[in-house]
């Protein structure tokens, strides 16, 4: 080599080095990207990420805060769930001998339980007891609150699929049996919402888990926000029956007013709290509307003081949720001003002060 | 060269002695059956340490000591990845966001971290409400030190081409304005506001936390600083408002105002009193407009010399035909009906031909042309409609075109109304009073 390169002329022999210097450092760059490109997991390593991912999330408050989301966005426990499903499908061969199963079975529990399917989340997690010695106590104390959650929420009424393919079945026009019937709900999801507080209490001892020999404390108190969020929706239902009944129920209108002021109340500290003062503002706008096409603001019978209490009711309600930054019901509350203070000028000035 | 030779043909010779038949026996061998994957020892280990953590509460010893078996367990042909996966699993049974993140912090410091934890260890990591906020603030510098830079640089370039000549000029100009800016500076800015949402929602995640104190404290203080913010841009939009002729959306944004700083009674006492004085001046203006416009609706009562020609014009204003295509208006200020009995209101206050003619045969009256000169006037006079001998005068057209033209000028269109809502609302220049 060295011999070669002294027959070489110099200008050739530099252009011959700086020709091997740039292959190797391509050859180098192309490692380094080969490094950045996303590492290949096995599948214990791809169990382990996606359940380090959902452990951080299951003690999340979610009924004062928003569902966290993962890199690409999607709400945590939906991408843990896919995750792990797809992990089951492409390592089925590497995950045969079954040393992970309870895992995968008991994290989708803790995923599904999150995404409001409680009934299948109570079956993972009776299947991951079953499965393993170390997460039974855990996972049957955990099958027996979802289930529970589960039988609570199956009663009463609940919010349909507007344009399902088999047709939206009739509303029972009885509002005094739904009623019952989600406070029934309600009431259920109160008495295991004590029992959780109660065993979250520092004072407090653990609840012994179900079949857990050694009666070791299982860890519940994440269930709290759950059954919170549960009792909310209850309340959220009880409240949209009333708005779509109000037409032929007597007081309709002055009982699902009444309605959205009691969730808008009860729930003031949940994450949903903006959306619902929007949703009541915009049922005073509806009714401003209503009041608009029933009684024309030229006629002789228009009240402006009526009217202008539902106006001005509705502009506070958007203008109270307008001034929350950080949160998108902002703009929709800014938005739908702009909408309702466009429709009232159409009134005259000496009906309705702009 | 012998030994060569022979070294040569022997390795010749064994090769061919190695070397197989192409046509072997079994030409068709079966396929093998996929073998289970039997778990190495740190993967018994690593599932163990998950079964843990799904279950552990904070500060769970077995976690840690599943852990260092997974470390313990680990042979050099298992994977690399295994242990700081492992290890991130760990650090999220701590149950506390700012724990993991210092876990985490930690992990991402360890050499051979793969990149796909390490983005996502940077993801965590950099998820600190309170670090996000003190970035907000120092956007708030940075800016700053940009407009001061700029307010220098900027003319001092552009002076290049001219050779310095105008320097001074544009120098002294652009300070000016810099200064200036100044005055348009809000108490809490938009970056001010950001950090002021993530300290409270910090606050409102991590109460008991140790910085809760100290976040509390900034808390309140831009919390003052936003209840003014917000209140002076609708004090301001209040001041647009009566400028704009419009009371009622003034006395709204002044109350708001005011409502805004009810909170926080020992502060901003001065734009308190800006906007009760900006909601008594509304109420004034609303007093007076209620007033005129009662005033537009009230009927004089009639002379009675001429009552009877009065009951004759309007009789034949009423009884004469319609016109076949009437032009629906758009808005009082703007409708002509030409051919109607009854014209509307115009700008102009121009009388119709049919206004012309009911009022033709009227004995001892002014030419209509003069008529017309006389309604050309943008504030309303009384206009005589009988000859100079007579002593009444009718305040208004047999339409009431001009008195309501009047009106109309007084108070701004439909458009022009939502036209000046959307600018006090909305506006790139004047900042929502939300």
């Amino acid at each position: 080599m060295s011999a070669l390169a002294a027959r070489l002329a110099p200008s050739t022999s530099a252009s011959m080095a700086l020709a091997i210097f740039v292959l190797l450092a391509s050859t180098g760059c192309q490692t380094f990207s080969a490094r950045q490109k996303e590492a290949v997991y096995g599948p214990t390593e791809g169990v382990l990420e996606a359940v380090a991912v959902l452990r951080r999330h299951v003690p999340d408050d979610t009924y004062r805060f928003p569902p966290a989301r993962d890199f690409s966005g999607r709400n945590v426990y939906r991408a843990s769930l896919l995750r792990l499903e797809n992990l089951e499908r492409a390592e089925a061969a590497a995950l045969r001998s079954g040393y992970m199963d309870a895992v995968i079975t008991f994290a989708k529990g803790r995923a599904l339980e999150r995404l409001r399917a409680f009934d299948l989340a109570a079956q993972h997690y009776r299947e991951s007891a079953r499965l393993s010695d170390e997460l039974r106590p855990a996972a049957l104390a955990s099958a027996e609150v979802c289930e529970r959650i589960d039988r609570a929420v199956k009663i009463g009424i609940e919010l349909v699929d507007p344009v399902p393919e088999g047709g939206t079945p009739a509303r029972p026009i009885d509002p005094e049996g739904v009623r019952r019937a989600l406070d029934e709900r309600v009431t259920q999801l109160s008495i295991l919402l004590g029992e959780l507080n109660d065993a979250a209490g520092e004072d407090a001892p653990r609840k012994p888990a179900e079949g857990a020999g050694d009666g070791s404390g299982v860890d519940r108190r994440h269930y709290r926000w759950i059954v919170q969020e549960e009792i909310e929706r209850a309340d959220v239902v009880r409240a949209r029956y009333a708005i779509e009944i109000r037409h032929v129920v007597p007081d309709g209108t002055l009982v699902a007013l009444q309605e959205l002021q009691r969730v808008a109340t009860r729930h003031g500290a949940s994450k949903n709290r903006l959306r619902h003062l929007l949703r009541l503002g915009d049922f005073y706008a509806d009714l401003a509307r209503e009041y608009l096409d029933a009684v024309p603001p030229e006629s002789l019978t228009f009240d402006p003081a009526r009217f202008r209490e539902l106006a001005d009711a509705a502009i506070q309600l958007y203008e109270l949720v307008g001034s929350h930054d950080g949160r998108p019901e902002k703009l929709e509350a800014t938005r739908n001003l702009e909408a309702f203070l466009a429709l009232t000028l159409t009134i005259d000035a000496d009906r309705y002060d702009r | 060269m012998l030994v060569l030779l022979v070294a040569l043909g022997g390795s010749t010779g064994c090769s061919m002695r190695l070397r197989r038949a192409v046509v072997v026996d079994d030409l068709l061998e079966p396929l093998g059956s996929d073998t289970t994957h039997l778990p190495s020892p740190a993967e018994l280990a690593a599932a163990r340490l998950a079964r843990l953590a799904l279950v552990a509460t904070e500060a769970d010893p077995a976690v840690d000591a599943a852990l260092a078996n997974v470390a313990e367990t680990r042979k050099p042909g298992d994977s690399k990845h295994l242990l700081p996966l492992a290890t991130d699993l760990r650090n999220t049974t701590t149950g506390d966001p700012i724990a993991y993140r210092e876990a985490s912090r930690a992990l991402r410091k360890k050499r051979g971290i793969d990149p796909r934890l390490a983005s996502r260890l940077d993801e965590a990591i950099a998820d600190d409400p309170l670090k996000l906020a003190r970035r907000r603030r120092r956007d708030d510098w940075h800016r700053l030190f940009a407009r001061t830079f700029n307010s220098i640089a900027e003319p001092l370039g552009q002076s290049v081409i001219t050779g310095f000549i105008l320097a001074p000029f544009t120098l002294t100009n652009s300070l000016i304005h810099y200064f200036a800016e100044f005055s348009n500076a809000e108490p809490l800015s938009q970056t001010g506001r950001q950090a002021l949402v993530l300290r409270q929602e910090f606050l409102a995640a991590h109460p008991d936390s140790p910085v809760a104190p100290e976040v509390g404290r900034l808390v309140a203080r831009d919390e003052i600083r936003h209840a003014r913010t917000l209140a002076l841009r609708r004090v301001r939009a209040a001041e647009q408002a009566i400028g704009q002729g419009q009371p009622a959306l003034a006395l709204h944004q002044s109350r708001t105002a005011s409502q805004l700083l009810e909170p926080h009674p020992g502060a901003h006492d001065r734009l308190r009193r800006r906007a009760a004085r900006l909601e008594n001046e509304a109420l004034e203006s609303l007093e007076r407009r209620n007033h005129l416009l009662a005033r537009a609706l009230e009927a004089n009562a009639t002379h009675e010399a001429t009552r009877a020609s009065e009951r004759a014009l309007a009789t034949a204003l009423l009884v004469a035909p319609s016109p076949p295509a009437a032009s629906i208006p758009s808005s009082p200020a703007t409708a002509r009906l030409p051919d109607a009995p009854v014209a509307v209101a115009s700008d102009s206050c121009a009388p119709s031909r049919s206004t012309k003619t009911a009022t033709k045969s009227l004995p001892g009256e002014r030419s209509p042309r003069s008529r017309a000169r006389a309604h050309q006037t943008t504030r309303w006079r009384a206009t005589p409609v009988s000859s100079s001998r007579t002593t009444g005068r009718i305040r208004t057209t047999p339409s009431g075109a001009c008195a309501a033209a009047a009106v109309a000028k007084r108070w701004p269109s439909g458009w022009r109304a939502s036209g000046s809502l959307a600018r006090a609302t909305r506006t790139s220049r004047r900042l929502s009073p939300i």
